[in-house]
């Protein structure tokens, strides 16, 4: 019987940056993971990913190489369920997303998944999440899921407005700088061999939207300021100069299906950078939470949004680009990246939300997570969702000082906030 | 359920610390429960190889490019090579002795040191060659060659044996001033400058100095001390 060919699709426009920006010891990964109610069997595992994968022809993709652009490809197989490392996200060499640039593991009761972010974001990486876990429970228990609250159809192909590049779509006559000062940097010991030291806080969703609430802001906004204290006090440690002082910074992605109507499973995010200058003075708690919530008021509308993606897409149309050589074209992509990439903020906040599954898998599905792998050159950053009542706050940090997260969580109990915490620490 | 007394965070069931502040666990009622922990067991990852092949490539294109456009102009302005022999041969030089080692994992450095040496010796064979000058056998050679011994014997006692670097030093760097006096002695018979050597004296007692005084600090653990306490960074 002749194969049908393989499905290739270009990368969308956030994902061209990512495997320009490789190195040898970082690749651009984040991570989605379910924890059941009773131990995984990788049989049925390997079985549901086998189903799932064919509905999701641009996330169970390999990375491909043309001569000026990367492109993805569908494969043809589902690459085999893993058991989990010592700590989530470990590299992803280059020859391994050539072959597939996802990977699904398994330890104990959980089901994780580790998507080379040129795939897709965090919100299509869910989708797949929840569809594989749902096959997982179809198959193991027999449950009869409804194609619901992100769990697609695993008999159906993929529709063409789930492969769209959503970018292409978000016009804007105008395009937004994209200059910004450069941020505090958080530094620390590097741990040696790579180590990730993954430090998540539990608290409850309803105690924090309460007090999120009664300070009339978001929970993100809540977070993020939370996030900003501890740093205006490590950086208070560290530079005590108040003049030297940097401004703190929290880069936030937005996820513009939000603002924009997009069923695609493709990145499809942008982002902004709140964030507060210690160089005007000393900043309360309330003075952050007002800077953080008219910052992102005033920024998060499809307007400036769609100005800040023209930015990107015309920059990926320009003629001299696209002609580029694309191992020039890496070269050039990864000194941008190096130059202003990671400058503008202190880490990354990424808050998934809360994460809804069909009453039917609820009672199955214990837990949710969401890991951001680390930033090329710093060292700490903030996978966030709610599920069930509790909110999940995932630190990852490469180096050996737990400093941020102590701040972070230690401000949390004092406004009277409980936190349970556990860790893979060594 | 376990506190932490510092933090006041509740502690997961598997942490034998606090994550935030590394206070290990005290509760007179919680047991340690090392099946909660919320990955697997640590296990040291398996070093994986570096490949530079593309880099590698991309180098040696480096060196190619400009030879192809050189053999081209030479052969379009004089119809047959003429200077581009300089060029390849220099080429293959700079080639040997900066590119040829990073295609190699873990070189042996004394192999390494022997190539570059012997690469040398027949760049400057081809250059007399070329210009007919009869000086290779006479000079160059054993010139080239008094440089590899005492280089090749650095490394070589380097590598394989890993103390006595005073002496060692101490030892090249008298046997470099002999070398001086190889030099103007072969420059004086080939080239029929002088009768007899004159300038070689000073770096020969300069560097039997300096050598000397290098074995002496080796052989005095208490000199070594005194000096390690003055100059130390």
């Amino acid at each position: 019987m002749k194969q049908r060919p393989l499905r290739w699709m270009r990368l969308d426009n956030a994902a061209k940056i990512y495997p320009a920006n490789r190195r040898r010891k970082w690749s651009n990964v984040f991570r989605l993971s379910a924890t059941l109610q009773e131990p995984i069997d990788p049989i049925v595992l390997q079985s549901a990913l086998d189903v799932t994968i064919h509905r999701f022809p641009s996330i169970a993709g390999r990375l491909r190489r043309g001569m000026f652009w990367y492109y993805l490809e569908e494969i043809p197989q589902a690459p085999k369920v893993q058991p989990e490392n010592a700590h989530p996200l470990t590299r992803m060499p280059f020859d391994d997303i050539r072959k597939c640039a996802f990977r699904v593991l398994y330890y104990n009761r959980r089901i994780a998944v580790e998507f080379f972010h040129a795939l897709t974001d965090g919100n299509g990486g869910m989708v797949f999440l929840k569809t594989l876990v749902a096959e997982y429970l179809g198959q193991k228990y027999g449950l009869q899921i409804p194609n619901d609250k992100g769990v697609l159809d695993r008999t159906q192909p993929a529709t063409e407005a789930e492969l769209e590049d959503s970018f292409l779509k978000t016009k804007s006559l105008v395009k937004a700088s994209r200059r910004e000062e450069s941020a505090f940097r958080l530094r620390g010991t590097q741990e040696k061999d790579g180590f990730l030291t993954v430090t998540t806080g539990i608290l409850d969703v309803e105690q924090v939207l309460m007090m999120a609430r009664a300070y009339g802001v978001s929970l993100t906004v809540f977070m993020a300021s939370v996030l900003m204290m501890a740093i205006l006090k490590m950086q208070n440690q560290a530079v005590p100069k108040r003049k030297r002082q940097k401004p703190v910074k929290v880069l936030i992605p937005v996820n513009l299906r939000k603002l924009f109507p997009s069923m695609s499973l493709r990145n499809y995010v942008l982002y902004i950078t709140p964030g507060v200058d210690p160089k005007l003075g000393e900043y309360t708690f309330e003075e952050v939470l007002q800077t953080v919530h008219h910052q992102m008021g005033v920024e998060l509308t499809p307007k400036k949004m769609a100005a800040k993606v023209q930015t990107n897409v015309e920059a990926e149309q320009l003629l001299v680009l696209k002609l580029m050589p694309l191992f020039l074209k890496n070269i050039a992509m990864k000194m941008v990246y190096d130059a202003v990439g990671e400058r503008n903020s202190c880490l990354t906040l990424s808050n998934l939300g809360a994460v809804s599954l069909p009453e039917t898998m609820k009672p199955y599905v214990k837990r949710l997570d969401f890991v951001l792998g680390v930033q090329a050159t710093r060292p700490n950053n903030l996978g966030m969702l709610s599920y069930d009542g509790k909110l999940y706050c995932n630190f990852i940090r490469n180096i050996r000082e737990p400093t941020l997260e102590r701040e972070f969580f230690t401000f949390l109990r004092k406004l009277g906030l409980h936190v349970k915490v556990e860790s893979n620490q060594r | 359920m376990a506190y932490c007394i510092r933090c006041g965070v509740e502690l997961g069931a598997g942490e034998e610390m606090c994550p935030l502040c590394h206070t290990p666990v005290r509760h007179p009622d919680v047991t340690i429960d090392p099946t909660q922990k919320p990955y697997p067991a640590y296990q040291k990852p398996r070093e994986e190889p570096v490949n530079h092949s593309g880099a590698l490539f991309l180098l040696t294109m480096l060196f190619v490019l400009p030879l192809v456009i050189c053999c081209l102009c030479d052969l379009l302005i004089h119809s047959h090579l003429t200077w581009f022999h300089y060029v390849i041969s220099s080429m293959l030089l700079l080639y040997v002795v900066l590119v040829l080692p990073m295609w190699f994992r873990h070189p042996n450095p004394v192999v390494l040191v022997c190539v570059d040496f012997i690469a040398v010796a027949l760049f400057l064979l081809y250059m007399d060659l070329l210009t007919q000058g009869g000086w290779f056998l006479p000079f160059a050679l054993p010139v080239t060659g008094g440089a590899m011994a005492i280089v090749v014997t650095v490394v070589t006692l380097e590598k394989y044996v890993h103390k006595g670097h005073l002496f060692i030093f101490g030892g090249a760097i008298i046997a470099l001033g002999g070398y001086t006096m190889l030099i103007e002695g072969l420059v004086n018979l080939v080239f029929h400058v002088r009768e007899h050597l004159l300038w070689s004296y000073f770096p020969l007692a300069a560097c039997f100095f300096i050598g000397m005084s290098l074995i002496v600090i080796a052989m005095s653990p208490s000199l070594r001390e005194s000096l390690h306490k003055k100059f130390f960074l």
